[in-house]
């Protein structure tokens, strides 16, 4: 064997899938890394003020109270419950949300005491009369997209990767988004959504981020804007901690029930 | 009403400080563009109503003692200008297993025209004639949330009559119902009734089985003596069997109310099934649009108490998803037999923060002098309240 056969042999081994290393696979490695970041952070508690703007600048509000517990190797379990409005205090949402397939999700009427299972095919409809849907507010998780790494990018100072992703679930309001992830933190830094007629629909961007127990990036404030429409919906966040001691049994009926 | 007293020493010596208080106040404006067949012919009734409601949550989240009044006035009708304590308990959680002991409101089942498995409570009728109004039941219940699914144990030890619109009310029967009930058990209303229930979710099915055994919760009216002048309802002792299944399927829901009632050797039966199809975010929009469908059945067929032997409901429910929360349900039930249908339309919608308007139009047609409801045929009714939250 001569050196330059060796040569090619190495080519062909080594180097060679490196050089192949396709724009999805390393879209998926990007999104991959952002999960992998924020894993292990067990349980979140917060306060969600969403601030609603119309085209002509009038502002309404909404406190809710979210609590998430992190589960392995499946979607996140949470319950959101309504502080205000106050006609709709105490309203609570159950969500039980899959790597694959649907989520499951009840919904608590206080007045009626019911809990109703619901469609959670409600992907794409306005969460609380905001900008957010339902999908851009519940558990990311990677399986609930195709990947693929666009290019290098400078954002606000900041080197980032732009990252296209396609929603797997066919119900998806949205056609595909281009995220920004920031290249040190593998944090979204700005999101573009894409309507099923591939029109620019909404952009969201994340202000404010801040280190919780030296690993856990969070943004103080997510503000989300719909080009088509005008209308503009901030998420304002506060009183976060990690760590709570929740349990499954934290995020079952029963404690739906018991929300006040 | 020991218990209710000892619940009320409970939340004496919890920090007053942390009990919090919400509720609302209401008023309501009913217009009946007919006079009554009876006494009753206020056409516009003025109803004013208030429901605080106090809570206190223990540090961990562990204890909870709710109390939560009611009352409501009426321009027109004494008996419905009334009040109950829809809510005086303790709730307690230990593990898997919680206690709630006091005046509480439980409710079971999945479809929205009838609510036939829901039987804890018994209903407000004064209150509203679509019966979804309950009284407060005294009772202690234990929870076991297990992984194969949630287990129920109820004791009832008071049983409440339901209420009944007076002589001046709209949706009043021919003779005024008497305040003195009967009961079958020579205990009255002190027959301890009980009931059990099993309920899980399992991938897409929600589903709840469920047995009662105690006083009905749905009177038997007998047949008036010749020269009576009341209707006095008779409560009799019932065993009642039941499933409540949901299937979530995509924008499908399928529902699956039934029962099956005993008293004595005698043996019913009665059903109530149907769909509710969404589709969401029309054209790119907020706006959700639903179709909903049921069918109602009960094998006693015109001989049924309720106005629901062999009906169809079709109807639609439409959710704007705006800022104020504009939502609108309108349908129509169809008596399958004689032809004879109710029309229901309710609509709500937020006025600012704190303010909820409510509309409601319900309209009884081609209503034969023989059907259950023939009593109820000149009380169309056009309905507005607002009501301010706190």
């Amino acid at each position: 064997m001569n050196y330059f056969r060796v040569a090619i042999l190495c080519l062909v081994l080594g180097t060679f899938p490196v050089l192949a290393e396709t724009a999805e696979e390393k879209g998926l490695k990007i999104s991959t890394e952002v999960e992998v970041r924020d894993t292990g952070w067990k349980d979140e508690v917060m306060n969600m003020k969403m601030v609603l703007t119309n085209r002509h600048g009038e502002q309404s509000e909404r406190d809710v109270m979210l609590k998430i517990l992190e589960v392995k190797g499946d979607g996140d379990k949470s319950i959101s419950v309504f502080r205000s409005p106050r006609d709709i205090k105490g309203t609570a949402l159950l969500s039980h949300s899959h790597k694959v397939g649907p989520d499951d999700q009840w919904l608590y009427l206080p007045a009626l005491k019911r809990v109703k299972r619901i469609s959670s095919k409600n992907k794409s409809g306005s969460f609380m009369g905001s900008e957010f849907a339902y999908e851009d507010i519940s558990s990311q998780e990677v399986e609930k997209y195709q990947h693929k790494y666009l290019k290098d990018e400078v954002v606000e100072g900041r080197n980032t990767f732009l990252i296209e992703r396609i929603p797997v679930d066919k119900y998806s309001g949205y056609s595909s988004q281009q995220v920004w992830i920031d290249a040190e933190r593998y944090i979204p830094v700005k999101i573009d959504f894409f309507d099923r007629k591939s029109q620019l629909l909404k952009t969201l961007t994340f202000k404010g981020y801040s280190l919780y127990a030296d690993k856990y990036w969070r943004a103080e404030e997510q503000e989300m804007i719909n080009h088509q429409t005008g209308k503009k919906t901030s998420l304002v966040w506060s009183g976060r901690t990690f760590n709570n001691g929740f349990k499954a049994s934290d995020f079952i009926q029963n404690a739906l029930k018991r929300i006040r | 009403m020991r218990l209710a007293v000892l619940i009320l020493l409970c939340f004496s010596t919890a920090a007053f400080s942390s009990i919090n208080m919400r509720g609302f106040v209401g008023t309501e404006f009913r217009y009946f563009p007919y006079e009554g067949q009876y006494d009753n012919e206020d056409k516009l009734i003025v109803s004013p109503s208030f429901e605080p409601e106090w809570y206190y949550e223990s540090k961990g989240m562990n204890h909870l003692f709710t109390f939560k009044p009611y009352v409501r006035f009426d321009s027109a009708d004494t008996d419905r200008s009334h009040w109950d304590i829809r809510d005086l308990s303790w709730l307690g959680v230990y593990g898997d297993m919680e206690w709630r002991v006091g005046l509480r409101k439980v409710f079971w089942g999945v479809t929205e025209t009838q609510h036939l498995v829901d039987i804890i409570n018994q209903t407000d009728l004064v209150e509203s004639p679509d019966g979804e109004d309950k009284l407060g039941q005294p009772m202690v219940n234990v929870s076991f949330a297990k992984p194969y699914g949630t287990f129920d144990v109820f004791l009832l030890p008071v049983f409440r009559p339901r209420t009944f619109p007076g002589n001046q009310g709209r949706f009043r029967s021919a003779l005024p119902v008497s305040k003195s009930p009967e009961y079958e058990s020579h205990l009255g209303n002190r027959h301890i009734d009980w009931a059990a229930r099993w309920s899980h979710s399992v991938s897409v099915f929600d589903i709840g089985l469920s047995y009662f055994s105690g006083t009905s919760r749905d009177p038997i009216i007998e047949e008036t003596p010749e020269g009576g002048n009341e209707i006095v309802p008779l409560y009799t002792l019932i065993q009642q069997r039941s499933l409540d299944l949901q299937a979530t399927l995509g924008a499908w829901l399928l529902k699956f109310e039934g029962i099956s009632r005993q008293h004595k050797e005698d043996v019913y039966s009665a059903f109530v099934s149907g769909f509710e199809y969404s589709f969401y975010a029309i054209k790119g929009s907020a706006v959700d649009v639903g179709f909903l469908a049921e069918y109602h059945y009960d094998d006693r067929g015109e001989d049924a108490l309720s106005p629901f032997e062999d009906d169809v409901f079709v109807g639609t429910r439409v959710a704007l998803n705006d800022i104020q929360s504009t939502e609108v349900l309108a349908g129509v039930t169809t008596d399958v037999d004689s032809s004879a249908s109710f029309l229901n339309i309710e609509a709500s919608r937020r006025i600012g923060d704190r303010i909820k308007l409510i509309g409601e139009l319900r309209s009884f047609m081609d209503v034969p002098t023989d059907d259950i409801l023939s009593s109820y045929s000149r009380d169309d009714y056009a309905l507005v309240t607002l009501e301010y939250y706190f």
